[in-house]
């Protein structure tokens, strides 16, 4: 289903920021049943230490944003009592709980992901052709994989300038497509294969890469399991500017 | 004055021919450094901006040059097959230019630039699987 655009919001843009530096996309090659990318071999090899910093340096981060409105209270002359200053920095401080707890789960899920893999029957797509996967999912025995859902997106992607010598990007869908299921046999509880099959529109503009602008085609893939953290697996489709009729 | 001809002006797929002419009526005999045209593509919209030059060619102006006469140069440049293709989105616009450009010592260079649109090479299933 296609869907309307929904504005940036720099909350997402933030989770953004964590999502490219978990969740890598990785890259396919050629092999017997298709083209292969391994999913969860691309991760790259972070040291737990600094992963954990990343994840307090959240906390620290939402407990620092909350000490200018403090102080901008007290410059105002008015002065709460201890509850209602905790009171407004409430929000702030579970903001970067919430940061936390997310990205804790991510890492969960990827160090109980055993294997991750997509096999694509062709590689690179052309528009107006039918683009056929399969994804297949170990875990480490430790969690359940209830239901994999999958999606297929179609991104402009802008670097823009902010302030002196920052730059944002800016992100904006499409396309979208939930990838319906063919089949799906989730026969053990750690090991799952689904196979899809979507319509890549013709109408839709192809692949493209410059240094500041570019039109993304992504694989999105997110299993559900029980209780052992959130995976989230990403790969990026070539997409030729080329129509199949 | 200048100004382009092309052979099949409208749409251009991805890995085909644009052939053309540029026509030029100098004003006076002033014999110009270079001439020159260009296929270009560029970026707009919210990012900051990427281009390209896809292909270029140059010409020399015959001599002696006859003011008010109209010379022709014709040009044939590929598309390239990777694109990119014209686009028009929210946050980014890609678009391709014909730029022609006179190089006239101590005057104001003559400059032409006209859009063209690139679109996606057609492709028949059929022959793709053969």
């Amino acid at each position: 289903m296609s869907r309307e655009p929904e504005p940036i919001n720099p909350s997402e843009m933030f989770e953004e920021f964590w999502q490219s530096w978990l969740e890598p996309e990785a890259t396919a090659y050629r092999s017997e049943h298709g083209y292969r990318a391994d999913l969860k071999g691309d991760l790259p090899k972070l040291p737990t230490v600094l992963a954990l910093y990343g994840l307090i340096l959240c906390g620290v981060a939402a407990w620092l944003a909350a000490q200018p409105i403090l102080l901008f209270i007290d410059q105002q002359g008015i002065h709460f009592s201890a509850l209602v200053r905790v009171l407004i920095a409430l929000p702030i401080l579970l903001y970067g709980l919430r940061m936390l707890w997310a990205n804790l789960m991510k890492l969960i899920g990827y160090v109980n992901t055993e294997s991750a893999e997509l096999i694509l029957l062709d590689s690179p797509q052309r528009l107006g052709q039918t683009l056929q996967l399969s994804y297949r999912l170990r875990t480490t025995g430790r969690a359940k994989i209830a239901q994999v859902r999958a999606f297929v997106r179609c991104v402009e992607q802008v670097r823009r300038p902010r302030r002196k010598r920052r730059h944002i990007i800016e992100e904006h869908v499409v396309w979208e497509q939930a990838l319906p299921v063919v089949r799906q046999d989730v026969a053990l509880d750690d090991f799952s294969v689904s196979n899809y099959e979507v319509l890549l529109p013709h109408q839709l503009p192809p692949s493209f890469e410059a240094a500041n602008n570019k039109i993304i085609w992504r694989i999105e893939i997110e299993p559900k399991t029980s209780g052992l953290g959130n995976i989230r697996h990403s790969y990026r489709l070539q997409v030729l500017p080329e129509v199949l009729i | 004055m200048i100004w382009f001809e092309l052979a099949n002006a409208g749409e251009y797929e991805t890995g085909s021919q644009l052939e053309g002419r540029l026509l030029w009526t100098p004003k006076d005999d002033k014999q110009p450094k270079l001439i020159s045209v260009r296929l270009n593509w560029h970026s707009s919209g919210r990012g900051l901006r990427d281009e390209g030059t896809a292909q270029f060619e140059s010409f020399t102006a015959p001599e002696p040059l006859v003011a008010g006469q109209t010379y022709s140069f014709s040009f044939r440049f590929s598309i390239p097959s990777i694109g990119p293709v014209s686009y028009a989105g929210r946050l980014l616009q890609l678009s391709w230019q014909l730029y022609a450009e006179i190089d006239l010592a101590w005057a104001v260079n003559e400059r032409l630039s006209q859009e063209i649109k690139v679109v996606p090479r057609v492709l028949q299933a059929q022959a793709l699987k053969r």
